[in-house]
């Protein structure tokens, strides 16, 4: 150990700044990218080294996960964006060959097809720079993440004042309102730990949140339960499961303030599954237990029941699979149950059976 | 359609009737009681902490600044109240002495104890379980504190020791570097007189009160030693003059077996050792059965800064004070009927004390240096499976966190009204080391934590205070219960 400790010092009263007895949050300061952002390559061994005790090993499996993607499909990636480089290429090369073309044969035609041409274009790359934006939001928040889980818990060293801040400010910018903010700013001092800090905001302002969220949830994991059940065709099952599902990841994203357009909707979806795939053994078991019995349950009520709620079930764990990802902090204690959930999709499930036989 | 009306409300009557009776057998049946041992060797926050937990307990309802006491925070509590104490025949604890203290235009920390003193609080709240909610709207804790002399407490070691023993350690303790030039006057008085001379009453109060000398002279050398025993020598209470605390340990030449085996009580030292036993079964016995057998949690104070002021021997001297105190209290789970007839402590608090002497940066450092500190007491209580844990609590903030500029650069520092001069001042206290510094570090006065004033209040008597992590103290020992 080193056995170096600063002495003390005692200062000018008048060298003091400002006084400050509940912390004020200072601005905040936007985190240059190259100086913070890890490759996610490399967070796996950040992760890894710093980070101990249970709830963060819950959570680097998901980090591991992408981080061996990444670095295995690289090779893949440069081939498909070259690939498709080279087709909208080659194709806007084409159509603005044939539009001249057009143009001097048929005008009307060929300023017609123009504009269509020109509305594509300007449509396709809005919905480009959504999907950018949208992924820069996500880069932020598992970064933010990751920052929160190597955080040194009972150092009051202000990283986590300072991240909260951030996360405040990047609420502010989506106009979105954080109820109990003014709660938790009186209620924070400089005296709390990192921990302490972070409890407190995942308690007070997250957890609002959190509850609009979980509220969606319930809401289309029981629909998609209830539509399951009503319906006579199974492929029809598929398709409704499937709009229901995606319909609800974006409604959560939006709630935790990302506005991912239709093809960052299907990414989100992508990266849901992979995490629901690599999920932890623990997480999975302990619901399994759950379904099982409640399944049974439902089996000897009704097997259109059954299914219905199961697939309640599975679009309630992709929606707090959602939640997972683009909530700015990992759960602290208050980690959402699927079994809660699973009740209230059974009640609803079970009335609306029971009303209509 | 009346016959039918009647009935109804018949059962309504009675469903109510014997819902309230219900909820009052619940109530009685569920009624918690907690008996929180405050423990603590002199100096180390014992009044100020019991003043400020009761304080705000009692102001909770309308307190923003206790975000982490759950009970609080989800909107379940009710309200609290002082209630009257059990055992009548102990004085109450001083609360609004100490409020008065505090409330002083020059506020002053409240006096030390020196005697023992009892509070009892009720405290009311809506249950969360699904099963008591539906049985009783509102529950009650009553949580009882005593508030004792730190000295007194370093007596329980003692019921451990025969006279010999007691003297055995007695004797190395004044060898020790700190105590030896303390101790001489009372040793060379005790090597004039024979042992085995018929014992005289003037003799014995001579060289109890030599004893007794040493032992102030012990507390008042600024040197930190904690170990100071007898406690009653120092501090008599109603005590003071009795036969059954003239007597002193026997340290110097060894005696002759015929004398310390003999069970013969009319000599000097047969009367020394008598009384010794007399004390231990009359006073101390009977402390500890009356108010240190039945406790239910115990927060354990320690002033680490006074220990790293003071020095290494100090540093030493307090660890071993601790954990000779912590094998007196009985822990472990307890079961339903063990909490009726034989409580144990089933939560363990150590909380480094007076934190607002240092900057909020240091809190960690000092929660570590405490852990290190204790450490072989920790490991013990580990054994038996209870839930303890380490924190740096302040019960009065008595200081601002401030940031200064010096020397080029941003340090946050503390500010405060100094304890000596009453002046206000800005420190950097220094750094707290994260595990017992090397005896060279301790040379170079590198440690010289400041004692502060306590703040001036707005209101003392309507506002709680302004603290450092009550909030998790209250959670950890209470959280559970309610």
């Amino acid at each position: 150990m080193s056995t170096h400790w600063q002495s003390p010092v005692v200062l000018d009263l008048k060298s003091l700044e400002g006084q400050e007895h509940a912390v004020e949050v200072q601005t905040p300061v936007v985190v240059p990218e190259e100086a913070v952002f890890v490759p996610i390559a490399d967070s796996e061994a950040v992760i890894k080294d710093e980070v101990v005790g249970s709830r963060a090993q819950n959570d680097s499996s998901e980090f591991q996960f992408v981080a061996a993607a990444s670095s295995r499909g690289r090779g893949m990636r440069w081939f498909w964006l070259s690939l498709l480089a080279f087709l909208l290429l080659l194709g806007s090369y084409e159509s603005v060959i044939l539009v001249r073309h057009i143009w001097y044969e048929q005008a009307v035609i060929g300023v017609l097809l123009g504009g269509l041409l020109a509305i594509m274009l300007v449509a396709g790359g809005w919905q480009i720079w959504r999907l950018w934006k949208s992924l820069q939001q996500i880069k932020t928040v598992s970064l933010w993440q990751q920052r929160a889980l190597a955080m040194e818990e009972n150092s009051a060293d202000g990283a986590a004042h300072q991240m909260v801040a951030e996360i405040r400010h990047y609420y502010e910018e989506q106009a979105i309102r954080l109820d109990h903010w003014t709660v938790f700013q009186r209620q924070l001092d400089n005296v709390h730990a990192n921990g302490e800090a972070l409890d407190l905001f995942s308690t007070n302002v997250m957890s609002s949140l959190d509850k609009r969220a979980q509220k969606v949830v319930v809401q289309r994991a029981s629909e998609a339960g209830v539509m399951v059940a009503m319906s006579p065709l199974a492929f029809l099952d598929m398709l409704l499961v499937l709009w229901r599902n995606t319909q609800m990841i974006r409604e959560i994203a939006a709630i935790y303030g990302f506005f991912p357009g239709r093809v960052g909707q299907w990414w989100l979806l992508r990266r849901v599954f992979h995490n629901l795939l690599y999920a932890g053994v623990s997480e999975l078991v302990s619901d399994a237990g759950a379904e099982l019995l409640g399944g049974k349950v439902s089996a000897v009520v009704s097997a259109k029941m059954a299914q219905g709620v199961g697939v309640g079930v599975f679009t309630a764990r992709l929606g707090l699979q959602t939640m997972k990802l683009c909530r700015p902090l990992p759960y602290r204690q208050d980690v959402p149950r699927l079994s809660d959930i699973r009740r209230e999709i059974m009640a609803s499930v079970k009335s609306l059976l029971f009303k209509k036989s | 359609m009346s016959v039918n009306h009647t009935a109804s409300t018949l059962t309504k009557g009675l469903l109510s009737t014997v819902r309230t009776g219900m909820e009052e057998a619940v109530n009685r049946s569920l009624d918690r009681n907690i008996k929180l041992a405050v423990t603590g060797l002199s100096r180390s926050g014992k009044t100020a902490f019991i003043t400020s937990l009761v304080h705000q307990i009692l102001f909770a309802p309308d307190s923003q600044n206790l975000p982490f006491w759950r009970v609080l925070n989800s909107g379940r509590f009710l309200g609290a109240r002082k209630m009257e104490q059990p055992d009548a025949h102990i004085a109450a604890f001083p609360y609004e002495k100490a409020l008065e203290c505090l409330s002083q235009t020059n506020p002053e920390w409240p006096e030390p104890t020196q005697g023992i003193s009892e509070i009892r609080i009720n405290m009311r709240y809506k249950p969360q379980g699904m099963l008591r909610k539906h049985l009783a709207s509102s529950s009650n804790l009553t949580l009882d504190i005593i508030d004792y002399p730190g000295e007194w407490l370093l007596d329980l070691p003692l019921l451990n020791l025969d006279f010999e023993e007691w003297s055995a350690q007695i004797a190395r303790q004044c060898r020790q570097s700190a105590r030896a030039d303390l101790a001489q006057p009372w040793i060379d008085l005790l090597a004039s007189y024979d042992m085995h001379a018929p014992a005289d009453d003037r003799i014995l109060q001579k060289l109890a009160s030599a004893y007794t000398d040493y032992l102030h002279a012990c507390q008042k050398s600024g040197r930190g030693l904690s170990l100071i025993q007898p406690g009653r020598f120092v501090l008599p209470g109603d005590m003071k003059g009795a036969p059954a605390l003239t007597f002193c340990p026997y340290v110097g030449k060894p005696l002759p077996f015929s004398l310390t085996r003999s069970r013969n009580d009319k000599t000097l030292y047969g009367v020394m050792r008598m009384r010794y036993e007399y004390y231990k079964t009359h006073v101390v016995r009977q402390f500890y059965r009356d108010h240190f057998a039945r406790f239910d949690r115990q927060i354990v104070l320690v002033d680490c800064l006074q220990a790293l002021n003071t020095g290494v021997d100090s540093f030493h001297d307090m660890q071993e004070a601790i954990c000779m105190i912590m094998k007196n209290f009985q822990y472990g789970k307890s079961s339903l009927l063990g909490r009726l007839f034989n409580p144990r402590i089933d939560k363990l608090l150590f909380a480094a004390s007076k934190a607002d002497h240092v900057t909020p940066n240091q809190h960690h450092s000092l929660e570590q240096f405490l852990q290190r500190m204790v450490a072989s007491a920790h490991n013990d209580i580990h054994y038996e499976g209870i839930e303890s844990g380490c924190m740096a609590i302040s019960a009065l903030q008595s200081t601002d966190n401030v940031m200064a500029e010096f020397q080029g650069q941003k340090i946050s520092c503390i500010k405060g009204r100094a304890k000596d001069s009453g002046e206000e001042i800005a420190l950097f206290p220094g750094e707290v080391p994260i595990e017992a510094p090397q005896v060279e570090d301790w040379l170079d006065e590198r440690f010289r934590f400041m004692e502060f004033k306590p703040p001036r209040l707005v209101d003392v008597y309507n506002q709680p205070f302004p603290h450092i992590r009550m909030d998790r103290v209250l959670e950890f020992l209470l959280g559970d219960k309610c």
